[in-house]
This record gives structure tokens, C-alpha cells and sequence, in this order.
């Protein structure tokens, strides 16, 4: 397996810095970083995920000026971003058919995707959140990440593009099955969820009041969604200005109220249960369906920072068990 | 007391005086404790009362509208559910409370973050306004679960720590603080305070608030949102332990409570007969405008 020393590896990617945007953990969130030095992993998972990077909180996607001059401006700076974990990686892949689409391409996304290198680091040490398993994932999943590095210590050792392992200069080596054994150690801390069959189940329960009962306690507030590196839903706002204004693309959540609120002043999703009804089922029936992936990559963070402590987990054991 | 608080629960379920418990049972991550929402008598033997019992359930006292509810409630709780009655929200009959006294709650996160578990409970990760709190007892209450605990007025340490900086000071804490707010209005839900059925920032037309996370959009949300809670806060943290962002929230609404307390003598959520105090005035009041 090829191998870098780290401290060659982190020189390396200082030494990008320039001709790249390069953002890294900087405690909490993911952040445009200056050096390498800056760099400070606090706790496995940042609290703020990396699809900020990707589709930030707000994107302005055109302005315009009082001469009705229209600017727009598309995304066209190379980066890379470093150090967040596998499930953040796969949940930037899984974004891709919603913003990648034949029909509608998002240029503003697609720009940004294309011109990332994505370099995840494997987690040696999972947290008791973490259920990147049940999506037949795992710690040391490269999948969505283009170089996948576990830390060994002294060295990094790499899984990813040969073009991305050359350009930090990855020499071939052995081993001699550490990656194996950190990868079993790992995923031996990890519940298992059973998720065979859910989207069905989800889709029987749609009319009982099994949401009513699970939402009961969910205060609907946007914290899950907002920390989900996998939730993208959007709103557009037009923010005027007296000399001109902008179109700005701004993160909305399907736990607002008003996230559905229609002009009529009709609210199909009124009721606290359909709001809970609406992320379970997009991210484990509707995605399943449209795309062949789940709309969760297991990171815990919706189970960590909800302020109820409602615990999705839960959720999807209690479908998990009932009969098909 | 968690069985006094058991049996209780149990009885009134039993005895369809409620048709529903709303109390604390064990979570699913460390050093929490999870609302749950009991409907069988049986039921009840879940009810646990912690350290980590760190939400203000008078929050869901609405989404029963159609139900007849019981209540676990510690002071802030109680102060919550009379702030309630007062503003016309719920009516006293329509809600049973289990009244708790409270020796306050723990900050969970700084806890985890040194390392420490259930065995490390101690009075040194009090939640500040836990600690300095002028209502540990329950205000307000159908039936008392546990011996009252002596109380102590309200402090304001950290309030008055804050009021010595100077403006630019205090203007940097500020903006460090809101900076970090990505407006996913936990603070919001979280409080029971704040139950208007359309918040200011969801209005769009006249549109009052952009949704910007610029500094001038989450300080006015921020400001915004405390301000309307002038006179009404009552102080139990549920905003604060919500945010994500861990954005110290009380430093605001602490401020109103004690300004509140010393211009007009009043605390919010203490006697249902009372007016809110921005309801009403009074000879006595300091602004002399009125007269």
C-alpha cells in the first residue's frame, strides 16, 4: 500500500496552498486555512460539515445593478479539502445526482465538485454516534473521497487516485496489514444498523401515526438538518440593495414551517409529524428510490447535537424490526 | 423523589386526571436525559429525574391542545408554564404539574469535553444560570415530588462581569458569539417563551429579516429574538443548551432579566395573577414619559 511520512505529506500540501484554496478542520468547522500549521482536529467529526465548501450556507448566483447590468458569477478556484472523514466525503458524492442532473445542471455546484480534491482521513477511533456501517460503508470507505489517508502514526498511508497519491509523492511500500487490522479494530465499534428493507416499511407506515408518535418530541428546529453533511435543501432569496441587489441560493430546512408555506397560505406540512415524516423519508425511501443511495452516511452528528436528544438510530431500529 | 415523581405520574394516568405525562427519561448519548411523553400508567417506571434534565418541557404543553397534560416541572419550568397562563396560552386547569425542586442542571458538553461521566456529577459544571437561579423550587404545582430546597434571590456574576467591559469589548464578545449562529433557530424551539405561531424572521412580506448569516443578519436575529423576550425570559437556559453552535445566549436575556429586575422590581413567571410587567405600568416605574 502506498505511504507518505506525514510530516512529507503535510509539506507537501503546505507547499499547495497558493494554488490551491485549501480547507481543513480548524476546530469546529471546516476552514480555509493559510498553512498547515493552523490545522486542529478537535474530536473525530467537525461539528460544521464540509458541504459548506460545496454548496455554502449562502451562494450568491447572480446580481445585478440599478443600470439592470446582470453579473453572475461561477465558481472557478481549485481546492482541496483535507481532513474530514469518509462518511463527510461520501456525503458530498451523494449530493451529485441531486445538482448534477442531465436536465438541470447546477453550474455553481458542478464547478465547485469538479475543480475539489478531496482528501479524507480514516477514522482509527470512531465515535459512539457513528453508524457509517449499516450504509455498507465504513471508517476506511474511500468511496466519494479522492485519496483516502489512515494514520498510522508516524506515516499516512494512501487509498485514491494515482494522480492525487504522485502529486504528495506516496511511495510504494508494505503495511504489513495495519491497514486491515485499523480497519477491523475500527469497525468493530460500530453499531450495525439492519436497514434491509426500510424504504419499504417506510413507505406502509407513510399513513399511521407512527411519525406522529416518533415526533412528538422533535422541537423542529433546523440543528439536524443544518449539521447534516447529506440535507442541501434551499431556498432563493433576492436581497435588494439601493444601489443593486443579488439572487442568493440560502440553506432552508424541511423542519421549518415555513419551509412548505405556499403563497394561498396553504401549509401541507403544517403538522410537526409530516415535517419529521418528510427527512426521514427523503433520506431513506425518496433517495433510495430516485437514486440507489440513502440520504445518510451514518455520521451521528443529528444524533449529537439534536437538543432532544431525538436519536434517529432509534427511528430505524424500531422500522428495522417490524415485520415486512 | 424520581418515584414519588413515578407514582404520581402513574396515578393520574390511572386515574384519567391526565391524559398524557410529559417528563424526562434516560437518553441515548452520555450524560443526557431525553423528553418523553407517557400515555400508559405502566409507562411511568421510564420517568428518570437527573442532573442532565436539561430541556424546559413547558415547551410542548401546546402541541396537546387536545389533550388534558401532566407535567414534570422544576422551577424554571413552572416560571414558564405561569408566563403561559399569564399571556393566555394555556389555562391553569388544563395542566397537571408534577412540581420537582431542582438543584440544577450540568453543562454536559464542557463535562464530556474534560472527560467526565455519570460519576463525575458535581456542582462545579453547573449551568451559570443554574447556579446563581432564584427559583429552584417550583412556583407553581398540583403535586410536590421531593422536600422544597432553601432558596437564594437571583445573581448576576456574569451579567455584571460582562456590563464592566467597555463598549468595544463587549461589542467583539457579541460578535464572536452570533458569528457562529447558522440561524437553525434551536434557541427558538427550545423556548417555551417563544410560541409565536409566525416568528418574525419567517415573515416575508414585509420581509424584516434577510436570510443572510452576515454579521448584521444573526446579530439582528440574535437581538432580535432576546428583545422579545424582555420581561418574559425566565431564565432556565433551554436556548442555550439547544444551540449547536454552543453561542452563549444568556448573556443576553440574562442582561434583560436583570435589567427587568431592577427597573421595574419583577421577575417573570412567578404569580399567575400578575400582568407582564411590558403589560402594564405603574407610578412607581422609572420612565417618566407615560406621565
Amino acid at each position: 500500500m502506498r505511504q507518505i511520512d506525514k510530516e512529507k505529506f503535510y509539506k507537501e500540501l503546505n507547499s499547495l496552498i497558493g494554488e490551491y484554496t485549501v480547507y481543513a478542520p480548524v476546530g469546529d468547522r471546516v476552514k480555509k486555512i493559510k498553512d498547515t500549521k493552523e490545522i486542529k482536529f478537535e474530536g473525530l467529526l467537525t461539528r460544521f460539515p464540509a458541504k459548506e465548501h460545496m454548496l455554502p450556507q449562502n451562494e450568491e448566483l447572480f446580481r445585478w445593478n440599478r443600470d439592470k447590468k446582470i453579473e453572475v458569477k461561477i465558481p472557478d478556484t481549485k481546492a482541496i479539502i483535507f481532513g474530514i472523514r469518509p462518511c463527510d466525503a461520501r456525503a458530498i458524492a451523494s449530493l451529485d445526482p441531486t445538482f448534477n442532473t442531465e436536465k438541470f445542471p447546477d453550474p455553481y455546484y458542478i464547478n465547485r465538485r469538479k475543480n475539489t480534491i478531496i482528501i479524507s482521513i480514516g477514522c482509527n477511533n470512531p465515535d459512539d454516534t457513528c453508524f457509517c456501517t449499516s450504509f455498507g460503508s465504513g471508517p476506511f470507505d474511500p468511496t466519494g473521497s479522492d485519496l483516502l489517508v489512515v494514520d498510522t502514526g508516524e506515516k499516512f498511508l494512501g487509498i485514491g487516485k494515482e494522480k492525487i497519491l504522485d502529486m504528495f509523492g506516496f511511495e510504494e511500500g508494505n503495511d504489513g496489514g495495519e491497514f486491515e487490522a485499523l480497519k477491523k479494530k475500527a469497525e468493530g465499534k460500530i453499531e450495525r444498523i439492519n436497514l434491509a428493507g426500510i424504504k419499504d416499511k417506510l413507505d406502509s407506515l407513510k399513513e399511521t401515526d407512527f411519525f406522529k408518535k416518533i415526533s412528538y418530541k422533535c422541537i423542529n428546529c433546523g440543528a439536524c438538518t443544518f449539521l447534516c453533511p447529506t440535507c442541501y435543501c434551499f431556498d432563493i432569496e433576492d436581497m435588494e440593495r439601493i444601489d443593486g441587489g443579488k439572487r442568493v441560493r440560502i440553506w432552508d430546512s424541511c423542519m421549518f414551517t415555513i419551509y412548505t408555506q405556499e403563497t394561498s397560505g396553504h401549509n401541507p406540512r403544517k403538522q410537526e409529524e409530516r415535517r419529521m415524516r418528510q427527512r426521514i423519508m427523503h433520506k431513506f425511501s425518496y433517495y433510495p428510490f430516485l437514486y440507489d443511495i440513502f440520504g445518510c452516511v451514518g455520521c451521528g452528528r443529528c444524533i449529537s447535537y439534536c437538543p432532544v436528544n431525538f436519536d434517529i438510530r432509534n427511528v430505524l431500529k424500531t422500522i428495522g424490526g417490524m415485520d415486512e | 423523589m424520581i418515584e414519588n415523581i413515578r407514582r404520581e405520574a402513574e396515578k393520574i394516568l390511572k386515574e384519567g386526571v391526565v391524559d398524557l405525562v410529559i417528563g424526562f427519561e434516560e437518553g441515548t448519548i452520555p450524560l443526557k436525559s431525553t423528553p418523553v411523553f407517557i400515555e400508559k400508567p405502566e409507562e411511568a417506571q421510564k420517568l428518570v429525574w437527573n442532573s442532565f434534565c436539561e430541556n424546559n418541557l413547558a415547551v410542548y404543553i401546546n402541541r396537546f391542545k387536545d389533550k388534558k397534560v401532566g407535567i414534570v416541572a422544576n422551577g424554571c419550568c413552572s416560571r414558564a408554564i405561569v408566563n403561559l397562563i399569564i399571556e393566555g396560552q394555556i389555562k391553569r386547569e388544563d395542566v397537571y404539574i408534577i412540581g420537582v425542586p431542582c438543584e440544577g442542571m450540568l453543562d454536559r458538553r464542557k463535562m464530556l469535553r474534560e472527560g467526565k461521566t455519570e460519576k463525575d456529577v458535581d456542582e462545579s459544571y453547573l449551568y451559570t444560570n443554574c447556579r446563581y437561579c432564584g427559583h429552584r423550587n417550583p412556583v407553581i404545582y398540583d403535586y410536590l415530588a421531593g422536600e422544597k430546597l432553601e432558596e437564594h434571590s437571583a445573581q448576576y456574576p456574569d451579567i455584571k462581569e460582562m456590563e464592566s467591559l467597555t463598549e468595544e469589548e463587549r461589542w467583539q464578545k457579541f460578535s464572536e458569539e452570533v458569528n457562529r449562529c447558522i440561524r437553525c433557530y434551536a434557541c427558538r424551539q427550545a423556548c417555551p417563551m417563544c410560541y409565536c405561531e409566525v416568528c418574525f424572521v419567517d415573515v416575508n412580506n414585509p420581509k424584516w429579516l434577510e436570510g443572510g448569516v452576515t454579521e448584521a443578519d444573526v446579530g439582528y436575529w440574535n437581538l432580535g429574538r432576546a428583545y422579545h423576550l424582555a420581561g418574559r425570559c425566565v431564565d432556565c437556559g433551554a436556548c442555550e443548551r439547544a444551540c449547536p453552535m454552543e453561542i452563549k445566549i444568556l448573556n443576553l436575556t440574562r442582561k434583560l432579566n436583570k435589567d427587568v429586575k431592577e427597573l421595574y422590581n419583577y421577575e417573570p413567571g412567578i404569580d399567575i395573577n400578575e400582568k407582564p410587567v411590558l403589560g402594564e405600568f405603574t407610578y412607581e416605574d422609572k420612565e417618566d414619559f407615560i406621565r
